[in-house]
């Protein structure tokens, strides 16, 4: 019994656990991982607590004692670097989390609604996108006060419009499907409709899209840090790690070395596992929009779809 | 990226950052033990520009207006370009000499004081300095209100007599006044022929001096790019005259992190600095091409504690359970890397007026616990902590700090504030941070700069009392203390000692160290002499030459 559903598992899934036995794809999920197991785990693997002082080794270099050696007040940089990881994580998760759930919201009413309400709804989204993001987000930070909170919110702030467009855009080529109309006909009232039947269906590349900002949104948090303006200073979130370290960069180098090369490596092996997500996922992304294929693919047609794909027109209008 | 990376771009990637890497790596470690140039010890002088970095700190100036800014960093700029009266120097101690004017006296009530100037001065304009010019100095600093204008409080008004005689009338005895005429913030005498012609709807010329000089000193402004550099040029005319070696030009640099300003010194772009960490300074100390140079300054580094606001730290006994708990001796030397000493008294050593602090508060955290207890807090509590956003020393000290006062359940929180949000904050006791750490640089080299704002109950916000400290009883003595004679005296340091007596007793500020300045120069660079009496970001350019 049991090995004939993992015999099937592996059939339904097989392109998936190909596209997953790529090197590639095995470092990604590898460091991912690794991350969430450092996140979730890390006070239990650190050897020294992250604020625990030594001051009769600061400043020492990687040792028996220290592994990655010691910061300006002896605290361990190597239990600080695993704690950092719960921050990252924590925080880009935070942050997508607003930003999706907001950007949803904004761009299904523009798109299902259209009119005035999407008018309205994109303009004020314009007004976000026009500025650049990192400045953006340091003037929310300051007038929210600065602190951990107010990063996480500042961050999401100016995260969120491009969800909302892709959201729109979606639920724009999604409604004037058959399937829609005739759910429509039979009296279902807006909300489930928008819910059920349009937001279900396409959801694919927001969530694709979802797993390639993690990385973005990791370097966006270290930045603000690094800047002052994240997590309080003696924290060891990443980017105010390398930010204290800086000084000390041309005499203890691996204060900030470290940390550093875990946002470098955190970054990349989340922007790679995001390709794998959308390859597994989207595997006509890269192809001609309005091929019919792809375009199948793409919507992912599931609960209430026909089994015929509806002749193929200007689905996309914007 | 739309592609997915195929296993070629992943493996070139990779390969790509090790060699990258690697490179970073090997070319850091090239540069800090690389041989450096050679440099001749005592050739001839060189006419190249003298390269001074100030660090990124507080040092590029806000204003060139003498009378606006106050910043301790803008004097090293507008020292070149402008003379005072009197100067105030030492490297240890401070006196103060003749310079715009030769000899003074006062009355015997000390309410009239008679300045003869020196003849034949000219201000880079061409204009005479005489007396009417210096009047129109401290007219318009008491007109305009800014900056550090409340040093000259006590002045009711200015006198020119004759060209070359000033009188000031004050309007109460003041010991120090000799002393703060060598403000590094006020009393740089301007040129009123240059500021009238300049002069927007009676503003006296503040538009235009923002970036223009209007002085008689050594130099004379070139440019100044904002956030990068200003650049100075010798005034010919120059009172002390040219003969001998002198810079000619001189360029102040505000870029940045202390390893910028090691590389710069070891490969010859810059030719002295002041801002480089404890580490870098000992590094440097080891190399042939530079001369380090350790002084203490008037910095002194301290916590103000909220003595109005409502919380824990409005009693008595929770301040001094504090000052209990502070490590004074670690944060000397994990902080400072071991250059700053412990702290013994409010004022910073080498000031006419210094005395120790009758009692002191050493590290002792059982008597914290126990005074805790005793004001009904031995639970703890949490409290915020606020450094000017940037200050990673400060930010330094709270972290050493937490990890004590956790032990006594109090949670400090650090917060970093940029500095406008902060000063509008500390207008008001109700809404000025619980703690404050910061260090205190004097407006002049003497007893009033450092005890009267720091303990005066009115000279509360921006002015110094940071901890809105007050106690009649402490207002009274400073107020005798500043009417009386010499600073030295034993009279006046015994008011002074009875001061802190009952101050350090109320714990509304923990001093804990005495700043160090660390000063770094190229061998090749001749005649630096180090000056207590002003700020350690003053370099004596006029003297100094490289060969």
């Amino acid at each position: 019994m049991h090995l004939s559903a993992a015999r099937d598992f592996r059939a339904r899934h097989r392109r998936a656990l190909k596209l997953a036995s790529r090197p590639t794809s095995l470092v990604a999920i590898a460091g991912v991982v690794l991350l969430l197991v450092a996140a979730v785990f890390g006070t239990l693997i650190a050897p020294y607590g992250s604020s625990k002082l030594d001051l009769a080794h600061a400043l020492q270099g990687p040792s028996m004692r220290h592994f990655l050696g010691a910061d300006e007040l002896g605290r361990d940089v190597f239990s600080r670097l695993i704690a950092g990881a719960r921050y990252s994580v924590v925080s880009a998760a935070s942050v997508l989390t607003i930003a999706l759930v907001v950007g949803t919201l904004v761009g299904a009413l523009a798109g299902y609604f259209g009119h005035a309400v999407d008018e309205i709804l994109m303009r004020i989204t314009d007004v976000f996108l026009a500025f650049p993001s990192l400045v953006l987000a340091l003037a929310i930070s300051v007038t929210l006060g600065g602190g951990l909170q107010s990063a996480i919110l500042a961050i999401g702030a100016v995260w969120w419009p491009s969800y909302a467009r892709l959201v729109r855009g979606q639920v724009l080529g999604t409604k004037s499907n058959d399937y829609v109309e005739a759910a429509r006909a039979l009296g279902v009232r807006n909300t489930r409709l928008l819910v059920v039947h349009i937001l279900r269906n396409c959801m694919t590349p927001v969530l694709v899209q979802l797993t390639l900002d993690i990385g973005n949104v990791l370097v966006t948090f270290a930045g603000l840090s690094y800047l002052g303006l994240g997590a309080a200073p003696g924290s060891p979130e990443w980017g105010a790690t390398i930010s204290d370290g800086q000084i000390y960069i041309l005499t203890a180098w691996w204060i900030a070395l470290f940390p550093g090369l875990a946002l470098y490596l955190a970054a990349l092996v989340l922007n790679l596992a995001g390709e794998l997500v959308g390859d597994i996922l989207m595997p006509g992304r890269s192809t001609r929009l309005g091929s019919d294929a792809g375009r199948r693919r793409r919507f992912g047609l599931r609960r209430g779809a026909p089994a015929k794909p509806s002749p193929p027109r200007e689905a996309l209008d914007f | 990226m739309t592609r997915p990376l195929r296993k070629i771009s992943f493996r070139l990637l990779l390969y790509a950052s090790v060699i990258g890497l690697t490179a970073v790596g090997l070319s850091a470690c090239g540069q800090s033990g690389a041989k450096t140039k050679s440099s001749a010890a005592n050739g001839p002088a060189s006419n190249a520009p003298l390269v001074i970095d100030l660090g990124a700190g507080n040092a590029e100036p806000s204003s060139l207006d003498p009378d606006v800014d106050y910043d301790n960093g803008d004097y090293g700029i507008l020292s070149q370009i402008y003379d005072q009266l009197v100067s105030a120097s030492g490297t240890t101690s401070v006196s103060i000499h003749p310079s715009l004017a030769t000899t003074w006296s006062s009355s015997k009530d000390g309410l009239t004081w008679t300045f003869h100037l020196r003849p034949n001065v000219h201000f880079h304009d061409g204009s005479l300095v005489n007396a009417k010019a210096v009047k129109f100095t401290y007219d318009r600093c008491l007109k305009m209100k800014q900056g550090g204008w409340a040093d000259f409080a006590e002045v009711k008004s200015v006198d020119a007599p004759d060209p070359l005689t000033v009188v000031f009338h004050l309007k109460y005895r003041f010991s120090s006044f000799l002393n703060s005429l060598s403000s590094v913030n006020n009393g740089n005498i301007v040129s009123p022929t240059t500021l009238l012609k300049h002069q927007v709807n009676g503003d006296l010329g503040a538009k235009w001096l923002y970036n223009h000089d209007a002085g008689s000193g050594p130099y004379e402004l070139t440019s100044w790019t904002h956030g990068q550099r200003i650049e100075l040029h010798k005034f010919p005319g120059y009172w002390r005259g040219w003969k001998g070696n002198h810079a000619s030009k001189v360029v102040f640099q505000f870029t940045a992190a202390s390893a910028t300003q090691r590389l710069g010194l070891e490969n010859g772009s810059v030719d002295a600095a002041i801002g480089l960490s404890p580490q870098d300074f000992s590094a440097l100390a080891k190399s042939s091409s530079v001369v380090v140079q350790n002084h203490q300054s008037l910095f002194v580094q301290y916590l103000a504690l909220n003595c109005k606001k409502e919380g824990p730290l409005k009693n008595r006994l929770v301040r001094q359970a504090l000052a209990y708990s502070v490590n004074a001796p670690h944060v000397a030397k994990f902080v400072w890397g071991g250059f700053a000493t412990v702290a013994k008294s409010y004022a910073p050593t080498g000031i006419p007026g210094y005395v120790e602090s009758p009692i002191q508060y050493k590290f002792d955290l059982a008597k914290a616990k126990k005074l805790l207890a005793q004001a009904g807090y031995a639970k703890g509590f949490s409290v915020d902590g606020v450094i000017i956003a940037g200050d990673q020393m400060g930010s330094l000290v709270y972290q050493l700090w937490q990890s004590d006062l956790s032990k006594l359940n109090i949670k400090l929180n650090i917060k970093p504030l940029p500095y406008p949000q902060f000063a509008k904050l500390q207008q008001k006791a109700s809404t000025s941070p619980d703690i404050i750490s910061n260090a205190w640089g004097l407006d002049y080299a003497s007893d009033f700069a450092i005890y009267y704002q720091f303990l005066y109950s009115k000279a509360t916000s921006v002015q110094g009392n940071w901890a809105y400290y007050g106690n009649p009883k402490v207002d009274a003595i400073l107020i005798k203390a500043r009417a009386a004679g010499q600073a030295n005296s034993p009279a006046v340091l015994n008011l002074y000692r009875q001061a802190q007596k009952i101050s350090y007793g109320d714990a509304p500020y923990i001093p804990m160290v005495q700043e160090p300045a660390r000063i770094a120069i190229r061998s090749n660079v001749h005649g630096y002499q180090y000056n207590l009496g002003e700020t350690p970001y003053d370099f004596n350019v006029y003297n100094m030459w490289k060969s």
